[in-house]
């Protein structure tokens, strides 16, 4: 063990270059012979070289992980920028509208669905780790980032999983509805707000909504609308009441 | 400044290193992407390689001082870096030689097999002894250095105590079949 030890030292010795001219002779010389020198210096390199690797690695890895940090702050710093100009569009647009409602209110007689769908603000998730949890986190998280094609895609993988789920139902409509896939969304809810679902009634409302996309009937829209607007306990009362006065404000 | 770059890598502070890498990568992505015809992301890439280089250039003792400033140094690196890959963008190669193949397979296997087997050894030594191991092998730190920051008595206490554990390791790496069928 002493021997191994002191093999070692005299061989990193030789490898770093701290012996003198006549010490590393020996070494060379002593190495053409021993074959125990030669197998331990053998040994030796093998794990230097792998050290050194190992090194380089740990520097390739913090790079990577700055790479990564860099990225996402260019990448967060231009999603600002593009917020601030998505804002300042918005802001425009707002105050265009504005003034054309004022100026030509009557002009206009067909309400979009920007302006009949409100804000759907999801549900808390993630109460637990266990992968559905996770999943309808996932498909929540899309959701509440607006991704709504994202969203239809994971609600739909969860209905297959859970057929009679009414929440996964009620989002996937949602979802459908926001995504522009108003058919879909509209056979969704006519069960939906038929049940007794703790959703039917916001399904009812949505229900009209979609029937109103897909045809434009005013009359339809104006009689679903009117008793939710006023019954303030009912879910979507405000936006109904807001609807109600567009409708009979712009006719 | 490059002066002190160097010699801060090569004393194991690799701050300014890291510092000039992120002051560094916008302007390379940049300039790269926008004279040579690479992507963005190819830039990328040059970039960290470049810095590879620098490392290993440093580490290895090819560079022991700057006559330029660093920036230069590594735009020109990176500049005969990048032609390579163009050159290798525009080479279609196709190996016929199965044999070949293997035998570089093999060599390259070989090599991450020793490399793991040394990393996995080295995790399983206690605190103490990897962070000797480390500190002298991966962070160049000196004997002294070293002693201080481990509290050993002083530098020839811990130079027979890194022994030991090279030689601890170095064991436990032996019992591996796979580094040893090299």
């Amino acid at each position: 063990m002493q021997e191994e030890q002191t093999h070692i030292e005299w061989i990193e010795s030789y490898h770093e270059g701290r012996l003198s001219e006549s010490e590393r002779t020996d070494f060379e010389v002593r190495l053409l012979f021993d074959l125990e020198l030669q197998q331990e210096n053998d040994h030796y390199l093998k794990v230097r070289k792998s050290l050194a690797d190992i090194k380089l690695q740990r520097v390739k890895n913090r790079l990577n992980e700055m790479d990564a940090e860099m990225d996402a702050e260019k990448k967060y710093s231009s999603q600002f920028r593009v917020k601030s100009i998505l804002s300042l569009v918005a802001m425009l647009a707002v105050v265009v509208v504005s003034a054309w409602y004022f100026v030509d209110k009557d002009s206009g007689n067909t309400l979009n669905a920007e302006q009949l769908i409100p804000d759907e603000f999801g549900v808390p998730v993630l109460m637990s780790n266990n992968p559905s949890a996770r999943a309808f986190d996932d498909a929540m998280s899309a959701f509440k980032l607006s991704d709504y094609k994202l969203a239809s895609q994971l609600f739909q993988e969860l209905i297959a999983a859970n057929p009679d789920n009414d929440t996964l139902q009620y989002y996937l409509a949602n979802s459908l509805l926001r995504s522009g896939r108003i058919e879909s969304a509209k056979v969704l809810f006519i069960p939906l707000g038929t049940s007794n679902s703790k959703y039917a009634p916001q399904s009812r409302f949505y229900l009209a909504i979609s029937s109103y996309l897909l045809s434009q009937d005013r009359s339809a829209l104006l009689a679903t609308m009117r008793p939710i607007s006023l019954n303030d306990t009912l879910p979507m009362h405000e936006k109904a009441s807001e609807i109600v006065q567009l409708l009979t404000g712009s006719q | 400044m490059s002066k002190d770059i160097i010699e801060q890598v090569r004393s194991g502070n690799e701050k300014a290193f890291y510092d000039l890498y992120r002051t560094l990568r916008i302007d390379f992505i940049d300039w790269a992407s926008f004279s040579y015809d690479i992507s963005r992301e190819e830039a990328k890439d040059v970039y960290q390689e470049t810095f590879i280089v620098f490392w290993n250039n440093i580490h290895d003792g090819k560079l022991q001082a700057l006559t330029c400033d660093a920036k230069t140094y590594l735009f020109g690196i990176g500049k005969h870096l990048i032609l390579n890959l163009m050159k290798k963008n525009k080479r279609s190669v196709t190996f016929s030689s199965d044999e070949w193949m293997n035998v570089v397979e093999q060599s390259t296997q070989d090599h991450d097999d020793c490399r793991q087997s040394v990393e996995l050894c080295l995790q399983a030594l206690p605190v103490k002894d990897r962070r000797i191991i480390e500190l002298y092998y991966l962070e160049e730190k000196d004997m002294k250095t070293i002693a201080r920051e481990l509290g050993y008595k002083n530098s020839d206490v811990a130079k027979k105590r890194k022994y030991e554990i090279f030689r601890k390791l170095t064991t436990a790496v032996r019992s591996n079949r796979n580094f040893w069928k090299a």
